[in-house]
């Protein structure tokens, strides 16, 4: 009898259960982003050109509904598991021999979606391949909402004495020295014994500089085992609020598991971080720095998976993650640096730009593209945290990429030291080396905003307040409409007290603001941490709506 | 723009008064605004607009008429903290087709228009203002009543929809309709 009620009602659940599949929705324009998030759709990716989507079939009947294009890539899904390929280094007989093994759907021009109907994909995609999983959590909540509005762009070339020196420190025989160090292991493929004793070694380099270190051990593919390794400079005047320099440790090639000397890919990037944390250990900095290197990038980015997850549950305020990989080889000369980032994070290229244009002089390319996920900057932006990805081109250039070619003698050192400044220079900056005699950074700072509306137009007022700093004659306020680059000063005099209205701003923008302390002699502080102010939608504007505007009679008096 | 107003109200008349010559009459008025949106209300209040028009007879008991009215509003931002105080300028064309029944002394009138409106909403304290023209229209009820042969007395109510297709982020579309009550007197020329 029992037995016919459980009969019973799984039947009556499998007629419940929609059947899930797997969507390309376009992104061409700001509607699809409203309607994704208003119906709260499953994306799992986004690309520059279009999100990816998991969705219940009858889903679909919305985005017919409100004339979104879409196309289906792959019908009824439960349990199937897809990777992203990153397709501009294959041959053709590469994309044969995934045509072959499984389903290939081009999705972008340099991003492919492959999948087998049964078993595990990641085994018939040859190693040397760039790939991804695809994710099977929303990530949704974590995409910025495009903006037709660009922020003001001052350029504002302020040189930091302490940040100059720090960059002036990089040595680029020392960089030699750890790349040759961690190539010497022949490989450093993840699942190896190799990877793990480069690990210890990376572990003993950062311990040797006396710097707070620890392992974080991870599984991925139910299987292997593998440890990223962690050190960190906490910050004095926030230590809650952490920069990341990163870069994977592991490598690969078409033999990977007997010869992978990943010189550049991704020795380079890891010795920069390694170097990173040489110069700047005996640096006290206001805000927390974190060096990390990761493993199992090259089986999918598990490790910073792994790490951006923790973090996110964690709550961790993350200010800005720099990835370096691939970082040292230099078609021709002069090379420029190319910085990838999604358009959430594209402050961190414009500081990045401009640290170069003060302190390093190397070229820098932007690029704002959501496509390029085959690094462990991804793994951040998924979990709704800005990084960028700093790398030699894009396309790779390198003809020894994931060859057992890839060795030290192929490197530019001269490319490469300046790359390796680049991005100690854009941490140095956001970290904040603290200058001896100059009046502490506040603390404190919290923003706070209010609307006033009219028929046909809304202001904006913003409320700011502190900590009072006993080191302060006055404080300075700047703002700014991208976090932390081209701040503005808005006020005139030291302000006094230990807060401050910003008045009449436009309710459809962001604005990001920052205070000095200043000291006796007008001498000014560092920057505090940034107070966010998110811009109002009328939809945050009714919620407003349904407590302080109704609950204000202001009408005619 | 002003010009361009002025320039339709006389072209509008001059039409009546070549076509129809032999009723003519002028009304002034003042009275009422109630508006039908409420965050109009809570800003603004009630208005007090006033109209003057022309009218003339153009078949048996129907009437056409034109003219000005004009409303000017003082308010304050709906939102937290600070106080901040609007001006609301409305000038509005109207051009009604009514149906006017005599009773001895008194005449009903039924009908309906549409209004051509320039609106003006200024922040008085910050350099915001908003500026736009639209189309509404309108039911209108009159009641006039004849105290001497050439002078009327009046009450007109109009009841208006005037959408903008515009607004804030606390009115996503701001319809400057209403109810209007307007009394005044009329005069007869022809």
């Amino acid at each position: 009898m029992s037995a016919t009620f459980i009969f019973a009602g799984l039947l009556f659940l499998f007629f419940l259960s929609q059947p899930i599949d797997l969507v390309k929705i376009s992104k061409k324009d700001f509607i699809a982003w409203e309607i994704l998030q208003a119906n709260r759709i499953n994306v799992v990716q986004e690309l520059q050109s279009c999100f990816i989507a998991r969705m219940e079939r009858d889903l679909l009947a919305i985005l017919d509904k409100n004339h979104i294009s879409y196309s289906l890539l792959d019908r009824d899904i439960k349990g199937r598991e897809y990777f992203l390929v990153y397709s501009p280094p294959l041959e053709p007989l590469d994309l044969e021999w995934l045509r072959q093994v499984g389903h290939v759907e081009a999705l972008e021009k340099e991003t492919l979606l492959f999948w087998t109907e049964e078993g595990d994909p990641s085994l018939l995609v040859p190693p040397e391949f760039k790939r991804k999983p695809l994710s099977s959590e929303s990530i949704l909540p974590y995409i910025q909402a495009p903006s037709e509005i660009p922020p003001e762009r001052i350029y504002e070339r302020k040189e930091n004495d302490l940040v100059k020196q720090i960059v002036s420190e990089v040595s680029a025989d020392r960089l030699r020295y750890l790349v040759q160090s961690l190539q010497d292991f022949v490989t450093r493929y993840t699942s190896t014994p190799n990877c793990e004793a480069s690990g210890d070694f990376i572990f003993n380099y950062f311990k040797s500089l006396g710097l707070e270190t620890s392992f974080q051990s991870f599984v991925f593919r139910d299987t292997y085992t593998s440890r990223n390794v962690i050190a960190e400079i906490r910050g004095r005047a926030y230590p809650e609020d952490v920069l990341i320099i990163c870069a994977h440790y592991d490598s690969v090639s078409n033999t990977p598991a007997i010869l992978a000397p990943g010189a550049d890919d991704n020795a380079s990037g890891t010795a920069a971080v390694l170097e990173a944390a040489n110069v700047l250990v005996n640096c006290p900095l206001d805000f927390t720095v974190r060096f990390i290197a990761f493993s199992a990038e090259e089986w999918g980015l598990y490790g910073s998976k792994a790490y951006a997850s923790l973090a996110k549950s964690k709550n961790e305020r993350i200010i800005g993650v720099i990835n370096m990989d691939m970082i040292a080889y230099a078609d021709s000369m002069p090379e420029d640096l190319e910085i990838i980032v999604n358009p959430a994070s594209e402050w961190l290229a414009e500081k990045t730009r401009l640290s170069s244009e003060t302190y390093v002089f190397l070229g820098i390319r932007k690029t704002v593209s959501s496509s390029f996920v085959y690094s462990d900057h991804s793994s951040f932006w998924e979990k709704g945290y800005h990084a960028l990805c700093g790398i030699e081109d894009n396309p790779v250039r390198n003809p020894y990429y994931h060859k057992i070619s890839d060795t030290v003698d192929t490197l530019n050192f001269e490319f490469y030291t300046a790359s390796t400044k680049v991005g100690l220079a854009i941490l140095a900056e956001l970290a904040q080396p603290i200058k001896v005699g100059y009046p502490r950074t506040p603390t404190g700072l919290t923003a706070k905003s209010t609307l006033l509306s009219s028929l046909f137009n809304t202001v904006k007022n913003v409320t700011l307040s502190w900590v009072p700093n006993p080191d302060a004659v006055g404080y300075d306020i700047y703002r700014t409409g991208m976090p932390h680059v081209y701040y503005k000063k808005i006020n005139s005099a030291p302000i006094m007290g230990v807060s401050f209205v910003d008045r009449n701003l436009k309710p459809e923008l962001s604005y990001f603001y920052a205070i000095t302390t200043v000291g006796g002699g007008g001498l000014e502080s560092n920057l505090s941490r940034e107070a966010v102010v998110l811009p109002n939608t009328p939809s945050s504007m009714a919620e407003e709506k349904g407590n302080s505007f109704l609950l204000l009679k202001v009408g005619k008096q | 723009m002003k010009t361009k107003i002025l320039l339709i109200f006389i072209i509008l008349s001059s039409f009546a008064l070549k076509v129809f010559p032999e009723t003519l009459s002028l009304s002034f008025s003042g009275g009422f605004f109630f508006p039908r949106q409420k965050e109009y209300k809570d800003m603004y209040g009630n208005g007090n607009p006033y109209a003057f028009e022309i009218r003339t007879r153009i078949l048996k008991n129907f009437c056409l008429s034109s003219g000005l009215e004009y409303l000017k509003q003082q308010g304050h931002a709906l939102g937290d903290g600070e106080e901040y105080l609007l001006e609301f300028k409305m000038t509005t064309i109207p051009v009604t087709i009514f149906y006017r029944h005599p009773l001895k002394k008194t005449f009903l009138s039924l009908g309906l228009g549409a209004s051509y409106n320039r609106f003006e909403e200024k922040w008085k304290t910050v350099e915001i203002s908003f500026e736009d023209k639209k189309w509404g229209y309108f039911i209108f009820f009159s009641i006039e009543y004849r105290l001497v042969p050439r002078l009327s007395v009046l009450a007109n109510l109009k009841y208006e929809n005037l959408p903008t297709g515009k607004g804030s982020l606390l009115v996503k579309n701001v319809n400057l309709g209403g109810l209007k009550l307007f009394a005044g007197f009329s005069l007869c020329l022809f």
